[in-house]
């Protein structure tokens, strides 16, 4: 069933990524400086894209012979839009990725294709939609609507675009009440990665030795096997609301409530061997995705303070039903979870016309010190303090160098990253990265040690 | 006697710094009463070898009772920055509201008055340079007059009273026949001449003057920007809802 539901996916894949790419590249071709097509003085189609190769090396010693040490893909992204009339906007927005030896890293992503009507007072926007509710730098708790893909990059997982109706309404005009309702007819199950992709991280599963032998159970993909924990499976529908002010002059602010499935999919045994440790009892082998509704409620903020931009993003989380921890014991409790911070730019600290941008945020969660287990599902920033430098050269190519750090300042552990970017030839963009970690044990990032990597991407904009 | 001396010293003062607001006010009138402005604009960055790259933006204001103008930088070129964005609400005394549109990130991020003198598009302006620059944010003096280029010229210097600004002072050159501001100096925290800013080619749009290239020559690092406008249009109607922070992201 697994073969099948891989195989489908990928000659589907295949026959969208082809004629995804045959549309790029006649872009890529026709574009000399346009980027725009006007039909009339009322319609006109704006178009831009960028295609790229990124190569990744992952220096530390993989837990399992299948991971690979390099990984190379092509990535390729056009956005087109088309305005007409006073009121209408049509817009599609796709990428492709594609791994040169993993097939399971091959997508066709729709990210946007949408319809939107726009007046002053109200919008609905209809189709695939990519949302963003992001205030903070690091861990953005209330940026919820839309599934990741975290076997494409764990820590960086890029957004699907989810199939939504968003209406809103805008009251006042100074500075007005906006009211945005979100409805979401069914749901994206995540790809989690699988054996093969360096991120399986099928290691942090608990292990059980059954005399010389250990049995290492493995995260499987197989859509059929998902487990919806409501009667209406992917059908369920879901929905959000959300209402956004500005405060004091200076402050944005929006309030939000969301009821739908948690992205991020909680584990559940499939298979089990067949070498009981005692009469009755199997050792599970394989783990499939497993779907609870929940409700989110929270709150974020970003506003300037005198010479600093402060932000903010807390966010309360409860299952909708009772919901069994990963020990399979507790029931998950209600939790709640936040990132504050602030950023402040330093002009020409050390040389004339460069800057240097400070960025802290605290990271939080009210069951922080709780054995992982007893969790829900992967939730590692309990304790940590994230702190960015931004060094912008603001040379003609934007060279920027950036350093970033989440540490668990109760137990010590360290997940940096250092990257640098620059545009080169007015079209050509490099970005090298390096991201690494230092953990100590029985932190939940330590089983993702061995992603410890180094990367570069290369692009081009046209 | 001393007192008599401090009166009259003062209140040469406050003539002189009366003149300086009213010269610089005259000066600010022949930029108003627009009603909204839609132009093109292409920005050259030189480096100090000389060498020559290109930005392009399309640029929205709207004109609104007390300088309380909305301002919209669409970016155009290089291709990977097309569809940022800057909005700026301007606060004739206090800090302008800036929110920058990433489109890459899909987000819409204020900027605080601490990065707004950082560098807009890699050039030699200033997020504070392009964001307001109302009359009511500085302070005033005359200096003595001077020939600019030949034309006669009232020469001010203004402090600027808002917090965190990039500059110590900046003096001003505006010609007396039409009160077009024709160069500015600009001064940096330490006090020492930064870069020079110049105002050519003027044009009378009705009643509104505008200047169809201004370059900026920063003095310590030896680059220089020039922005050089094209397809300006005013009065064609535009609405608060084009400079609305949900209106960024439909920008491309």
């Amino acid at each position: 069933m697994v073969r099948r539901s891989l195989a489908f996916a990928s000659s589907s894949n295949h026959g969208k990524l082809a004629l995804f790419a045959v549309s790029i590249a006649l872009f890529c071709a026709g574009s000399a400086h346009a980027q725009s097509i006007e039909f009339s003085e009322t319609t006109r189609l704006n178009y831009k894209g960028n295609i790229g190769m990124n190569y990744w090396y992952f220096p530390k010693a993989a837990p399992k012979d299948n991971m690979p040490t390099h990984v190379g893909t092509f990535d390729g992204q056009i956005d087109l839009n088309l305005k007409t009339g006073k009121y209408w906007e049509f817009r599609a927005n796709p990428r492709g990725v594609v791994d040169v030896k993993d097939e399971n890293r091959r997508r066709f992503l729709p990210q946007d294709i949408y319809a939107d009507f726009v007046t002053s007072r109200f919008e609905m926007r209809a189709g695939y939609q990519v949302f963003s509710w992001k205030t903070v730098e690091s861990v953005a708790h209330s940026d919820i609507l839309n599934q990741t893909d975290p076997s494409l990059d764990f820590f960086d997982a890029p957004k699907v675009g989810e199939p939504a109706l968003r209406t809103r309404f805008i009251i006042g005009d100074e500075n007005p009440h906006t009211f945005e309702v979100y409805y979401l007819p069914y749901f994206t199950p995540a790809k989690l990665p699988i054996a093969g992709n360096r991120f399986d991280f099928s290691g942090a599963l608990p292990q059980t030795t059954v005399g010389a032998q250990t049995i290492t159970p493995n995260v499987i993909y197989d859509p059929d096997a998902n487990r919806y924990e409501t009667p209406y499976n992917r059908w369920r529908p879901q929905g959000a609301v959300r209402y956004q002010k500005q405060i004091f002059g200076k402050v944005d602010t929006s309030l939000y409530y969301f009821n739908g499935y948690k992205r991020f999919p909680q584990l559940y045994p499939v298979a089990a061997t067949a070498l009981p440790v005692a009469p009755g009892v199997a050792i599970p082998t394989q783990y499939a995705q497993a779907y609870n509704p929940i409700h989110q409620g929270g709150l974020t903020w970003q506003g300037t303070l005198d010479a600093l931009l402060i932000k903010g993003d807390v966010a309360y989380i409860q299952y909708v039903q009772p919901t069994k921890a990963q020990n399979t014991i507790d029931t998950v409790r209600p939790y709640a979870q936040y990132t504050i911070g602030f950023e402040y730019t330093f002009n020409s600290l050390f040389v004339d016309s460069q800057d240097l941008g400070l960025i802290v945020e605290a990271l939080g969660d009210s069951d922080t010190g709780r054995n992982a287990m007893e969790l829900d599902i992967f939730r590692p920033f309990q304790n940590h303090v994230f702190a960015g430098l931004r060094y912008t050269f603001n040379n003609t190519g934007d060279r920027s160098l950036l350093v970033g750090t989440f540490t668990d300042y109760k137990k010590g552990d360290v997940l940096g990253r250092i990257e640098y970017e620059e545009r080169f030839f007015e079209r050509v963009k490099v970005k090298a990265q390096f991201l690494g970690f230092a953990t100590t044990t029985g932190s939940q990032l330590t089983p993702f040690e061995h992603t410890t990597r180094g990367s570069l991407l290369v692009s081009y904009y046209f | 006697m001393v007192k008599v001396i401090l009166a009259v010293a003062l209140a040469a003062f406050s003539v002189y710094a009366d003149e300086a607001y009213d010269i610089a006010a005259k000066a600010e009138k022949t930029q108003r009463n627009f009603g909204d402005e839609t132009v093109e604009s292409t920005m050259s960055l030189i480096a100090a070898n000389g060498s020559v790259v290109t930005r392009k933006t399309k640029n929205f204001t709207l004109e609104r009772a007390g300088s309380r103008d909305y301002q919209l930088f669409q970016f155009l070129e290089p291709a990977d920055v097309r569809g940022t964005a800057l909005l700026t609400h301007q606060d004739p005394k206090g800090d302008d509201s800036q929110w920058l549109y990433l489109p890459e990130l899909r987000r819409v991020k204020r900027i605080s008055s601490s990065g707004k003198t950082g560098s807009f598009m890699g050039s030699e302006f200033t997020y504070e340079d392009v964001g307001g620059n109302t009359l009511d944010r500085f302070k005033y003096t005359k200096l003595a007059d001077e020939n600019y280029k030949g034309k006669p010229s009232y020469v001010l210097e203004k402090t600027p009273t808002y917090a965190n600004s990039g500059y110590t002072k900046i003096k001003m050159w505006i010609s007396k026949d039409n009160n077009l501001v024709l160069r500015q100096d600009f001064f940096d925290r330490k006090n020492s001449l930064l870069k020079i800013m110049t105002f050519d080619g003027h044009k009378q749009y009705g009643t509104t003057w505008r200047s169809q290239k201004i370059s900026v020559e920063n003095l310590q690092t030896k680059k220089k920007s020039v922005l050089e406008f094209t397809s300006r249009k005013m009065r064609a109607g535009l609405s608060n809802d084009l400079f609305t922070e949900r209106n960024l992201q439909r920008l491309q």
